[in-house]
């Protein structure tokens, strides 16, 4: 942990958490004690439809849609959209007393939070629950992360120079990156606004000033960030999510992930089931859905860090307990969000 | 006729009731001008302020110098293929811009675009373009609004009487000083009530704005009030912003029918006489080399540049083994929203058009041919949607809404309150122009012969007026299919819009599918539009 961040509440120290989970996991004593809450698949049958607001990558999001149509004849209806976007229209729906979403995947654990504690989410352990690790999930189910995301930063293999490519957030600073750097608006993506609020109270709002000398591109998702990379607009990712570079990797693009030796975050993306969903039960039967063997080792096939401790990371990226991790202070950032995205707007304006 | 007032009512002045409220309202329940304040004290609001200004301004400026020639050239002068620029301005306003913005991306992306790229390779640093940032903004822009002004002002041109103008030359004026002296004035209200509506349209853009702004960390109003509605939202400033918005659009709308209204002696000789041509000799075809460029740049360019990106398969890997449909199978088959936002978009379209004709109708029809009192303030009150550009519509409605029992809110329906509302003063203006042609002794003879009011209606009138009541319609659902100023505050999973679809897929980066979803769009509407033109048997054109 790096000295700055205070490691207070039991929701922080994910990376720790997560060696200690794995432990946990593996051992057979500790699933014992759990009885998963069921769910009545008749019902949910019955009910055969759900809709689905989700940050996953359309891709993904579309695979699972898909997989659990196939398994339960259950049909998603999707809409996919960045995890504040998705956030801030569940908001506005819940503001207008309208109920029309079943089940909400974010990466915002903060906004999260935030809406357990207003009751807008049902509790519910499903199968599996006992295999997230505590630090991704709300002790009653109120949310469960569906995967991690590794934010870290790229740069394009092919263009800049072994001696150039940066090993630390606090390299970004250095005035050989103006001009070649983006990332993405905190106001649009949830990992952002995580990443924006922790580097700022560890660097200062100077570090963000020094980037905004350096010309830094913004963009709104980190699709679009993984997008300014490819076509060479941009040639290093000042923030960006790992499972796109490997994405792009595999597609035949020159990326390289480059997990700062100040800290990587982790941020999980919890799943919830929405108190007075339509569909209740296909909520829940989806809910479980999210966190069973064939989603879960689906992620990692696709470059993506499952929830689930017991599930491998994708092929090639390093084990969590390897790196060097950053807390989120994630009640700071639920409090703060407003004052964080008006910051860094008017530094980036 | 009770039912579209209380339409009107509902549509248009509870929901900027329920604006101008919740701009005054302070967090604590009082009253304050706390949120106005806050939007002018700090940068981050008065900043979009300005920067729509300018926007509106350089756009403003460019539509004159792109649309006043054109204009003149077709109407006033034997520049030669004139079917075609007037095809190049039609096609130019029916296509988004926030389409327009996305294909300048690909072209002129600073670092990355393909016709950056080229210009570097061939050595031409110096003429490479940055399109996100001021003058990029501006540029796509002006395509979508020079049309206005071209409109505006051929139609000017080709009414001036010309008896004026032969007068000029019998007292021996040369064409050239005929031209600046006599028609120059007497054209000049229409041109400038051509660039205001440029103007005006212009800074409602939501879509290209925030494609081209954002990156270029150039933020304007829509895309600022749009900011406000992150979690948590921020309602009292964005309406604040929005009021503030809507009187800089009500002004110049207010300056624009001023300049409109000083136009109509002009056209008191009416068409009696044809204007005769201005021989440019060989500079006719610099004129026609000026529309080419127009051509190329509004039109060309960017559907190139969306055709070939939808067909590759991952931009920045350009080569003839990576042409590949699997953009277009995934948005057709595989992404699950293209259809219900298609089937949405045209629903909507059709509904909103056909309202928005109908409601125009009975107030045309109660302005011109009733007596009733306050029929005046019915008319004005149909116009005050032209002053709320689309987002603040949005705004309003979200306010009014939330305010009552109905859940309204992402329902399709709300899209439709909206469309219909924002586009009552095309149908208002459609049935006006149409009710004028027809004369009330028609109606008064079926009167005298015993019909009831409704017999009056379908038999005599609505039958009559149906021509100019469908070119109406046409005038509305051309943009209410791809609207996006509005639906972007209004739209839910279910009641998504293919404009919507396609900004969100932007948003989230994937250019590819993006781009061919973009293509499917533009076919949609052109066979809509064909349709359309088909079954109503008439002609009609674009804008007003």
């Amino acid at each position: 942990m790096i000295g700055t961040v205070n490691a207070v509440t039991r929701r922080f120290a994910l990376g720790a958490a997560l060696g200690f989970a794995a432990v946990v996991a593996g051992s057979p004593a500790a699933s014992q004690g759990f009885t998963p809450d069921a769910v009545d698949m008749a019902a949910a049958k019955r009910e055969g439809k759900l809709v689905w607001y989700t940050s996953t990558p359309v891709e993904q999001a579309q695979k699972i849609g898909k997989l659990f149509e196939d398994a339960t004849g259950i049909r998603v209806e999707l809409f996919r959209s960045g995890g504040s976007a998705i956030v801030r229209r569940f908001a506005q729906e819940t503001d207008a007393g309208r109920f029309a979403v079943d089940v909400m995947t974010t990466s915002d654990p903060a906004a999260s939070e935030a809406f357990a504690k207003k009751n807008l989410f049902v509790a519910f352990r499903p199968k599996n629950f006992d295999k997230i690790p505590a630090e991704a999930k709300h002790p009653q189910g109120q949310y469960i992360a569906q995967r991690l995301n590794m934010m870290v930063m790229v740069a394009r293999e092919d263009r800049v120079s072994e001696a150039d490519m940066p090993k630390a957030w606090s390299d970004l600073t250095h005035p050989k990156y103006k001009g070649k750097l983006v990332m993405p608006d905190p106001s649009f993506t949830a990992l952002q606004l995580m990443v924006v609020g922790t580097l700022s109270k560890t660097y200062g709002w100077d570090f963000y000033e020094k980037l905004r000398k350096n010309d830094t591109m913004i963009v709104q998702s980190h699709q679009q960030v993984s997008d300014m990379l490819k076509r060479g607009e941009r040639l290093v990712a000042a923030e960006a999510a790992d499972s796109y570079a490997y994405d792009d990797r595999k597609a035949g693009h020159k990326m390289r992930t480059l997990f700062p030796t100040d800290g990587t975050f982790v941020v999980p993306s919890p799943t919830a089931v929405i108190a007075k969903s339509p569909s209740p039960n296909a909520a829940k039967a989806f809910a479980e859905f999210m966190i069973g063997d064939e989603v879960q080792k689906m992620f990692p096939a696709d470059g993506l860090y499952a929830a689930r401790s017991d599930i491998a990371p994708p092929e090639g990226n390093p084990q969590l307990s390897t790196l060097k991790l950053l807390a989120v202070d994630y009640d700071y950032i639920e409090k703060d969000s407003k004052k964080i995205k008006d910051r860094f707007n008017e530094i980036f304006q | 006729m009770g039912g579209a007032i209380a339409s009107l009512i509902v549509l248009v002045v509870l929901p900027l009731g329920s604006l101008v409220l919740g701009s005054v309202q302070s967090e604590d329940d009082g009253f304050s001008a706390g949120n106005f304040i806050r939007a002018m004290e700090r940068p981050l609001y008065y900043r979009a302020l300005i920067n729509s200004l300018v926007l509106g301004a350089w756009t403003g400026l460019f539509s004159l110098l792109m649309g006043l020639p054109l204009a003149w050239a077709v109407s006033r002068t034997n520049t030669p293929f004139k079917n075609f620029i007037k095809f190049t301005a039609s096609l130019s306003y029916l296509t988004p811009p926030f389409l327009t913005a996305i294909a300048f991306v690909n072209l002129f992306g600073p670092n990355a675009g393909l016709i950056n790229n080229f210009l570097r390779s061939a050595g031409l640093d110096f003429l490479t373009f940055n399109v996100f940032s001021m003058a990029g903004l501006v540029l796509v822009t002006v395509l979508h609004t020079f049309p206005f002004v071209y409109l505006l002002a051929s139609s000017a041109l080709e009414s001036v009487d010309a008896s004026y103008e032969e007068s000029a030359q019998i007292l021996g004026a040369g064409k050239w000083r005929t031209a600046l002296q006599i028609t120059a004035p007497l054209v000049a209200p229409a041109v400038l009530s051509g660039t205001l509506l440029a103007f005006v349209n212009a800074i409602a853009l939501f879509g290209s704005q925030a494609i081209v702004g954002i990156p270029g960390r150039i933020y304007t109003l829509p895309t600022r009030i749009y900011a406000l509605f992150d979690y948590p939202p921020q309602y009292g400033l964005a309406s604040a912003l929005s009021l503030i918005f809507v009187a800089i659009t009500v002004i110049a709308l207010f300056l624009q029918r001023g300049y409109l209204a000083r136009r109509s002696y002009v056209t008191l000789g009416g068409k009696g006489s044809r204007p005769q041509l201005i021989d440019l000799g060989p500079w006719r075809w610099v004129m026609f080399g000026f529309a080419a460029v127009v051509f190329l740049v509004a039109i060309v360019a960017p559907y190139a540049s969306l055709i070939a990106v939808s067909f590759i398969k991952s931009v920045g890997l350009w080569s003839w083994d990576n042409l590949t449909l699997q953009h277009y199978r995934f948005v057709l088959f595989q992404y699950d929203v293209t259809q219900r936002a298609i089937g949405n978009s045209l629903l909507l379209a059709a509904l909103a058009a056909t309202l928005a004709v109908l409601i125009g109708a009975i107030i045309g029809w109660i302005d011109l041919r009733t007596r009733i009192t306050g029929r005046r303030f019915l008319d004005y009150a149909s116009l005050i949607p032209l002053g709320l550009p689309g987002i603040v519509m949005a705004v309003a409605l979200i306010q009014f809404w939330l305010a009552t029992p109905f859940a309204l809110y992402g329902t399709i329906a709300i899209l439709l309150l909206a469309y219909t509302g924002r586009y009552i003063p095309l149908g208002v203006r459609a049935a006006n122009a149409s009710l004028r042609q027809v004369d009330s002794s028609l109606e008064e003879s079926a009167h005298i012969l015993g019909a009831s009011w409704l017999q009056t209606m379908r038999h005599i009138t609505l039958p009559l007026i149906r021509p100019g009541l469908f070119a109406g319609w046409l005038l509305v659902f051309v943009p209410a299919i791809q609207e996006l100023s509005a639906s972007i505050l209004l739209f839910s999973s279910s009641s998504i819009t293919v404009a919507v679809a396609i900004f969100n897929l932007y948003e989230t980066g994937y250019i590819e599918p993006v781009s061919a979803l973009a293509n499917i769009n533009m076919i949609i509407i052109g066979i809509a539009i064909l349709i359309a033109h088909r079954l109503g048997g008439q002609r009609a054109t674009t804008s007003d």
